[in-house]
């Protein structure tokens, strides 16, 4: 078996490997020995299953070892950081569009609040003390703004 | 461990895709992993890789359905066991119900006017009421 395929297999569990390795090693050589041989698609799927069984490892097996504990916890804490950072992303995506109008840019704000609008290519700051919160609650006044030209601030 | 817990689940336990077409190659004797996987491409036309295979295959062997044997030259045959027989055919059984369900369900939505805006979806069906 390549290197190639052997850092594959070691993508499963260490119990699985002894369990299974050798028998998977030998299925390989029999595929490359077919017509069809061992494709990229394959690889994938081995990589695909050894780590769907190290994470099977990780939540559903030795559940008392400190080593998978904190592995756990990794794994909870980096997916966490993900999902808020992609949700934070997100909203900040969805904030950032600009207005469907270039020329006419209407918009809510609370009062003394630090604005940032994009419009097309115009760009309109006003500054206040604090910076936007899109859905603050307090009150509530119309700031429009016509945008005529590009606005260096 | 596994024989006890195997007996336990075997009462209701069936099982689909992948699994199923393991336990239906090995239904007429027993295979190694490449021959496995050459039989399942050959009668369900379906390729697996070398990881779903032997990941189902670990799967099947933890409930005691199928069992490995003593390695033949460098490869180690499978077999089915007697729970896997009784699982493999509950869920044939299953299936067979979908199926015929299926095909029941397609013959009358065939005979459904599809020019009828609006003709009753509950109509179609066996059990529909």
């Amino acid at each position: 078996m390549s290197s190639n395929h052997r850092s594959l297999t070691r993508l499963f569990p260490r119990h699985w490997r002894t369990r299974y390795g050798k028998e998977i090693a030998d299925l390989i050589e029999d595929m490359k020995q077919d017509e069809r041989g061992f494709r990229l698609r394959d690889r994938f799927d081995l990589a695909r299953a050894g780590l769907s069984e190290r994470g099977a490892e990780i939540w559903w097996r030795g559940a008392h070892s400190p080593r998978i504990v904190a592995l756990r916890i990794v794994t909870a804490g980096t997916a966490l950081v993900l999902v808020l950072g992609s949700a934070l992303l997100i909203g900040g995506v969805f904030e950032g569009q600009p207005s469907p109008s270039p020329s006419r840019v209407v918009m809510t704000a609370t009062p003394a609040r630090l604005v940032r609008v994009s419009a097309g290519q115009a760009k309109v700051m006003i500054v206040t003390p604090a910076r936007l919160v899109p859905l603050s609650v307090g009150p509530v006044m119309q700031v429009k703004i016509s945008v005529v030209k590009q606005v260096n601030l | 461990m596994t024989s006890s817990r195997s007996a336990a689940q075997t009462e209701n336990d069936t099982v689909s895709g992948v699994p199923l077409l393991i336990l239906t190659s090995l239904a007429d004797g027993e295979k190694h992993g490449h021959g496995l996987m050459k039989d399942i491409e050959r009668f369900s036309g379906m390729h697996l890789g070398p990881g779903t295979l032997y990941k189902a295959m670990a799967r099947l062997d933890e409930r005691g359905l199928i069992e490995a044997l003593d390695p033949d030259a460098r490869r180690r045959p499978y077999r089915i066991t007697s729970s896997g027989v009784t699982v493999l055919e509950r869920s044939l059984d299953r299936l067979g119900q979908v199926v015929d369900q299926g095909r029941q369900r397609l013959a009358l939505t065939n005979l459904r006017p599809a020019h009828i805006v609006g003709w009753p979806d509950s109509t179609i069906g066996v059990n529909a009421t």
